[in-house]
């Protein structure tokens, strides 16, 4: 649909250009670089897809690298967010529904609102009649948007990992009013794997094969009456998935209190430090929680080497994150499926250690593991 | 491997002369704070009526706004007939809340960190559980 | 059996078939091997038309009992036929004898010479009833199918659309949903052949289909044997229907007390016209069809009278006004409740120059009692928003108006009274036994702003103090509600979120949009909860746009960017 009308370069140089208003927070320069661009003809969904897409992705990357701060992360993102609101007033833009109604919506909890919305305006423009529902949408509220308002299928997004379970349950429900859902986001895997196993009716990885996986039309699903999500997942009758989440609590305190002892720079740590140690712990339990709940080492290993990059981007060893894996080895040592992803993401970060050479000593003045906020 | 369970909300009553102590645990909110002034009320409907209304404090982990507005209906009921309407061993949110509803001068304030200053934005309260 | 019989056999060898299997109840044919009837009881001999011993097996009975011989003997060959002890039980063959069907079980005849004794049971009537059996499964298999169908959905176009699609998948060629007209136009839903159904609204007159109204109207069915495919108007006809309608039969949708709708079911001439049974089983589909549609149409009026009710109590959309940015988000304590006891407003000056109010509060308790009070306390400050210039002025009126001698539900709430200012604005605000507001400096600093006062709706007298303050391009007024320095969670799961947590988290929004700082501490907040119960949750952010606007904001893209 854009491939005829700006040439490579072209849409790099407007990249460039929202790039310096985002991060500049000059929100109206951010409006005015893609007016001009649509008043001299680009097609909307290439300043969607090929200019503001493209500097949000580039936000998420320069933040992991710590080269963007939180506040300047959040203000691009919201700059985006009202341009492509106000982008839906340009005259080319302007569509009128043709083919069915799709709901978009983002998974509760889920507040990584951008891709959502850049596939629901595709999905205008493309000619479906759209209700976007924004981010952090209740399943609740969702299945009530569904009865209300009926919908020939369920875009659900999801960025985040953890929100997988919540996304199970949406996933399960939208089915059983009898509305298929494509699932998509980075939450469900580079290949879509998640998607599939979650009973999804099918997955896309960006928005232009989300628009075309719709107009080839998804089959209607039969409501399974009584499908539940043990039978998706049979291993979560095994219970360590129900065990490890409902004991997070209490696995974040033992690993805190043992950690002054296998780590000695964190007696010395600060309330505020401590916290954010606390939260770090607290991240860690809950993707364990969730690689349990899919039976995927990957997810877990995945979360951890991540993490182990934004570590050492701000100067701190990787190998600060084995006494955590070590307390909950202990302490969590009954758990069959646990076990085995503990000791696959301690081998994950072995390798990387030995990959980086050992940097024992260099700390951020914060913590051992600095926040890592999960909307961010 | 144990879920962290809410402790119950608990009300006891130890009538003296003259004045009635109502010992105050857990959570006052939407749930439990009728319950309170129940209580508060038949004490104050007793004859001889006491001349002193004391609710202590001391266990009390939590008050929402109805907590809030049911201090305030017993308050209604104790200042027509001049009870005194104690708050013993207000813990710190409840001054705070207090303080910023602007209703602490309604109570005789009574306890060790009811010493009259200010309650500050301190570290959130953490229950000893 | 098989010793046994021929211990029989061979004791009565001499005898004919008619001595030995005459009172048999059921008719016994003994046939060598070459395929010629040796002997017949009178059971048999009447069944088969007074075959007589001596004819080919081939003319005096049907041709699959032949076969079956011709099977049996040649089996019977084989070297294994030897040991009929371990031999397994011989073949049970089924076939028809003029009207009725039998099972012709074959036994050894007593020659010993290869020949087969059979028995032939009169299985009809069981046939019959596993038949019947069969098809009764297979219809209670479509009515739970059906069920489970038809209750999965709450929306009536849905519900339309299944009901046709699985009538005219089970039940007929082609059907029609058609539902109570609104004015003359019918609204109906067809679908041919299990295919995917169509909606559609015709303008017709439904007298024309016999039946048709009278179903509409709650009467009892017509017998589908009263109705004359060929009166049959086209509108009924869906497209994609081929061929000629051979019957049809019109089955009310039986709802709450009025029809549904109706089900309309066409068949073409190659197919069996609708019997007694297959309407009664049709109704039963439409009770089901019908009971669904009702819940379905119940469930969107009650959500259209919540939706309006609803309206007025949600918080409304905030935007940039008289050239200050507002942001609000809320958050409603379950995610099944859409309304709660928080609230904001901003209600713009008149003119540029004159403030604007923005409200932000929070009423006890929960539920339509909370709502009640949120609403009339909204609506009490819009239509005191004349005297905004006296902030306690107006709180003592408010807090008359709420004054009630049988409860102490009380809200708190700020007044921010808003006005831009060259490129500042300038803010007075006034707290109402609610939190202080928070301001973000440039510099990172937050600043609780000293306003303090009585919450209203409680006691008699109240009191408040007003503050004013100032914000430069770019800095953010945060009003918030309890719901968000309340939350109960964290790492360790029971800790408050707290104001010192909130100030830290804004000191971090320094410079950021207001909505950037609204979703920033609403996620936080949530991250907080993870999961667990909360109360309400409002914010409000005023900010005044940083410098780099003021030139666009008189400029010519104002209009179509901040519309």
């Amino acid at each position: 649909m854009s491939t005829d009308t700006l040439a490579a370069p072209d849409v790099r140089g407007l990249q460039d250009q929202l790039w310096t208003a985002v991060t500049s927070r000059d929100e109206h320069a951010a409006a005015a670089v893609l007016f001009t661009a649509l008043d001299a003809g680009i097609d909307p969904e290439t300043a969607l897809l090929d200019v503001i897409a493209p500097v949000q992705a580039r936000v998420g990357t320069e933040w992991a690298a710590n080269r963007l701060s939180v506040a300047q992360e959040h203000a691009a993102s919201a700059i985006a967010e009202r341009v492509i609101a106000a982008l839906a007033h340009h005259p080319a833009v302007r569509t009128t529904p043709r083919l069915g109604r799709v709901t978009v919506a983002c998974v509760d909890q889920e507040w990584h609102v951008l891709p959502a919305r850049l596939l629901a305006e595709v999905l205008t423009l493309r000619g479906w009649q759209v209700d976007f529902l924004g981010a952090q949408v209740p399943t609740p509220h969702l299945i009530g948007h569904l009865h209300n308002n009926g919908a020939d299928v369920v875009a659900l997004s999801s960025s985040i990992p953890t929100r997988l379970p919540t996304a199970h349950a949406a996933v399960t429900a939208c089915q059983a009013v009898g509305v298929p859902v494509l699932a998509g986001g980075a939450a469900f895997g580079p290949d879509g794997r998640y998607a599939l196993r979650l009973g999804a009716d099918a997955w896309a990885p960006d928005a232009r094969s989300a628009a075309r996986r719709l107009a080839d039309g998804i089959p209607v699903p039969v409501p399974a009456v009584g499908r539940q999500q043990i039978d998706d997942l049979p291993h979560l009758s095994d219970q360590e998935y129900t065990l490890v989440v409902r004991s997070r609590p209490q696995l974040v305190r033992e690993v805190m209190a043992q950690m002054e002892t296998r780590f000695p720079p964190a007696a010395a740590y600060t309330e505020q430090q401590r916290e954010h140690t606390a939260q770090d712990i607290a991240h860690i339990v809950e993707y364990l929680g969730v690689a349990l709940y899919m039976d995927d080492d990957e997810l877990f290993t995945g979360f951890l080497t991540w993490t182990a990059g934004i570590l050492e981007a701000r100067r701190v060893p990787a190998a600060s994150l084995l006494p955590v894996l070590d307390v909950l080895g202990t302490e969590l040592k009954d758990f069959p499926r646990t076990t085995r992803l503990l000791g696959e993401a301690r081998s994950a970060l072995d390798l990387l250690a030995a990959a980086v050479g050992n940097n024992p000593g260099a700390s951020d003045d914060r913590s051992a593991l600095p926040a890592l906020h999960p909307g961010s | 491997m144990t879920d962290q369970h809410c402790p119950p909300f608990t009300l006891e009553v130890e009538a003296g002369p003259g004045a009635v102590r109502l010992r105050l645990g857990g959570d006052l909110d939407y749930d439990t704070s009728e319950q309170l002034v129940e209580r508060a009320q038949a004490c104050l409907a007793a004859d001889p009526a006491p001349q002193t209304l004391v609710l202590d404090c001391s266990g009390l982990r939590m008050c929402d706004s109805s907590g809030v507005s049911a201090l305030l209906l017993i308050h209604r009921g104790t200042s027509p007939g001049g009870v005194v309407l104690q708050l013993l061993n207000a813990p710190r949110f409840l001054l705070r809340t207090l303080e910023v509803t602007g209703i602490r001068h309604l109570f005789v304030l009574d306890g060790a960190d009811a010493q009259g200053e200010r309650a500050q934005d301190g570290p959130p309260p953490v229950p000893s559980g | 059996m098989a010793p046994l019989k021929e211990h029989i056999a061979t004791k009565t060898q001499q005898r004919s078939a008619s001595d030995l299997w005459g009172p048999a109840p059921y008719a016994v044919i003994v046939v060598d091997r070459t395929g010629t009837v040796r002997d017949l009881n009178p059971a048999a001999t009447s069944l088969l038309g007074g075959a007589a011993p001596g004819a080919a097996l081939s003319d005096a009975a049907p041709s699959w009992l032949a076969r079956a011989h011709e099977e049996t003997t040649n089996s019977a060959d084989r070297p294994a036929g030897d040991t009929p002890v371990t031999a397994p039980s011989p073949p049970v063959f089924r076939g028809r004898i003029g009207a009725r069907s039998f099972e012709a079980h074959p036994a050894p005849a007593p020659d010993g010479d290869g020949g087969v004794v059979w028995w032939l049971v009169d299985d009809t009537d069981r046939r019959l009833v596993e038949e019947e059996l069969a098809t009764e499964r297979e219809r209670t298999a479509f009515l739970a199918e059906a069920s489970n169908v038809l209750l999965a959905s709450l929306n009536t176009d849905r519900c339309m659309h299944v009901t046709a699609q699985l009538a005219s998948q089970y039940l007929a060629e082609a059907a029609l949903v058609i539902v109570p007209a609104a004015g003359r136009k019918l609204p109906m839903t067809y679908a041919v052949e299990g295919g995917a159904a169509v909606r559609r609204t015709v303008t017709a007159d439904t007298a024309l289909v016999p039946g048709l109204s009278e179903a509409l109207q709650g009467f009892p069915p017509v017998p589908s044997r009263w109705i004359d495919p060929a009166s049959l108007p086209d509108w009924l006809i869906p497209e994609g229907f081929t061929g000629t309608v051979g019957s049809a039969s019109v089955t009310p949708l039986p709802g709450h007390g009025v029809p549904a709708g109706v089900l309309v079911l066409l068949r073409g001439t190659a197919s069996t016209e609708f019997s007694e049974n297959e309407e009664v089983f049709a109704r039963l589909f439409a009770a089901r069809a019908g009971a669904a549609l009702s819940a379905a149409r119940l469930y969107a009026e009650q959500s259209d009278i919540t939706r309006t009710l609803m309206r007025d109590l949600l918080p409304p959309r905030l935007d940039r006004v008289n050239g200050v940015e507002f942001a609000g988000g809320y958050q409603p304590a379950a995610a099944r409740d859409r309304v709660g006891g928080d609230f904001y407003d901003v209600h713009p000056g008149s003119t540029p120059d004159e403030a604007s109010l923005a409200v932000l509060g929070d009423v006890c308790g929960k539920g339509l009692d909370a709502a009640v009070l949120t609403g009339k306390i909204r609506n009490t400050l819009q239509a005191l928003t004349p005297m905004a210039g006296d902030h306690e002025g107006m709180l003592r009126l408010l807090n008359g108006a709420l004054l009630n001698s049988h409860h102490t539900r009380f809200a708190t709430l700020v007044l921010a009274s808003v006005r831009r200012e060259e490129n500042r604005v300038r803010l007075r605000l006034t707290s109402a036994g609610h939190p202080a507001p928070l301001v973000i400096r440039n510099d990172g600093r937050v600043e609780e702003i000293d306003t303090r006062g009585t919450l209203v709706g409680a006691l008699p007298h109240i009191e408040a103090r007003t503050v004013e303050t100032e914000l430069l391009p770019g800095e953010t007024c945060l009003l918030y509600t309890d719901g968000v320095t309340e939350a109960r969670g964290g790492p360790l799961g029971d800790e408050l979120f707290g104001e010192e947590r909130l100030m830290r988290a804004m000191a971090e929004c320094a410079g950021m949009p207001g909505a950037a700082v609204v979703e920033r501490v609403q996620m936080l907040a949530s991250q907080w909860l993870h999961d667990g119960r909360h109360d309400d949750m409002a914010l409000v952010a005023i900010t005044a746009p940083p410098t780099t606007h003021l030139s666009a904001v008189n400029g010519h893209t104002r209009g179509r960017y901040t519309q």
